[in-house]
């Protein structure tokens, strides 16, 4: 992205000796490299070095400073009594300056301060793993009470469900009888929308259904589908 | 709003500033000392006067070190330890299991209905068709 078309690149060249070792050939021989192993104990990058087995997120302070504070400590005292000593220690350096400005004390004099600075950062990151599982403790309380919430209107809404269906059922006329043959020719039911009058079909039909088959007409059923066919052609 | 821990480390870099740019520009706008006896330049009066500067700057870092001493006060105590905490952890995460357990449930029962209404509704259509059918044989 930072060369147009073969312009000057600020990015340094791929490596190409490494990478002439990917040919297609290589890795079907199988003698393309492997990746590198991850690294197990220190390494450095760009001057830093960096410890693979630090406890990741507080080393201990002993390494290359001087504590000041006790072993059981309180934190937030501590943090006071830090924030403190920093004001009065640039009164001390303010005094010093006046006084002698190039003496050696200023420079102690701010060494001081720069460990009093380090050590208060130090006891802030000490916090972050505890608001870490703060955060996380948070969250999961969010999502059972989500959780929880939504099973409960589930529940209520299939207890709504299950309400209406019964006073469906209900409201079905209770004087089905099987001599439905007379009800057919007597009654042109049109085929409606409404869920009773249909269910008062379905039994209806269900009752004709089955003398039909008791009569053994079984070979006038594909000629009723025709006249069905016939119908609703008829009526396009 | 960034959280409290971000807070005051801002506040604390706010403190090493304002000390760093106190002791700066006092140096820099001192009007510069009289030797006695060298009397030949008249000293030139500060653009804003030396005292305001001064206080003000006292006065931003006295502020500033409050700010960070109430945001200290607003943090937790030590009464939640790393114990403690992670045994409200395992206590939150078997409860979330038992409130899946529950919603899987409740979804289960839903859709053994829904199956139920479906098939009810494919069997009222199917009898209407065939009574469609027998209309058309009477008629």
């Amino acid at each position: 992205m930072a060369e147009g078309q073969q312009g000057v690149s600020s990015m340094p060249l791929p490596p190409m000796q490494y990478v002439s070792l990917y040919t297609d050939e290589n890795i079907r021989r199988g003698r393309a490299p492997k990746p590198p192993p991850p690294i197990k104990d220190n390494y450095n990058m760009f001057g830093v070095t960096f410890h693979a087995d630090d406890q990741i997120v507080r080393p201990l302070e002993d390494q290359g400073l001087r504590r000041l504070y006790p072993h059981n400590y309180d934190h937030r005292r501590e943090l006071k009594k830090l924030n403190h000593s920093i004001v009065i220690n640039f009164l001390d350096l303010l005094d010093i300056l006046i006084k002698l400005p190039d003496s050696p004390k200023r420079t102690e004099k701010m060494d001081d301060l720069t460990l009093l600075f380090i050590h208060i950062h130090h006891l802030i990151n000490e916090f972050r793993p505890h608001q870490a599982r703060e955060t996380l403790r948070v969250m999961m309380e969010v999502q059972k009470r989500q959780r929880l919430d939504t099973a409960e209107r589930f529940r209520k809404h299939l207890e709504h469900v299950r309400e209406r269906l019964q006073t469906c059922f209900q409201s079905l006329p209770d004087d089905v009888s099987l001599d439905s043959k007379l009800l057919i020719k007597t009654e042109p039911m049109e085929t409606s929308d409404d869920m009773s009058s249909s269910s008062h079909v379905v039994s209806l039909m269900r009752g004709t259904k089955r003398e039909l088959e008791d009569n053994g007409e079984e070979e006038s059923i594909p000629s009723l589908q025709d006249q069905m066919m016939c119908d609703i052609i008829e009526g396009l | 709003m960034a959280d409290r821990l971000t807070q005051l480390q801002d506040c604390v870099n706010q403190l090493a500033d304002h000390l760093c740019n106190a002791v700066g520009i006092l140096q820099q706008f001192a009007p510069s000392g009289s030797f006695t006896g060298f009397e030949k330049t008249a000293s030139k009066q500060p653009a804003v006067t030396n005292e305001e500067n001064a206080a003000l700057f006292a006065q931003l870092i006295a502020r500033t070190a409050k700010d960070i001493d109430v945001l200290i006060d607003s943090l937790p105590n030590e009464d939640s330890s790393p114990e403690l905490q992670l045994a409200s952890l395992c206590r939150l995460e078997e409860e979330n299991q038992e409130a899946a357990r529950q919603l899987e449930e409740v979804v289960q029962q839903g859709e053994t209905l829904l199956t139920q209404i479906q098939q009810a509704l494919h069997d009222i259509a199917q009898t209407q068709l065939d009574s469609q059918a027998l209309q058309s044989a009477q008629l």
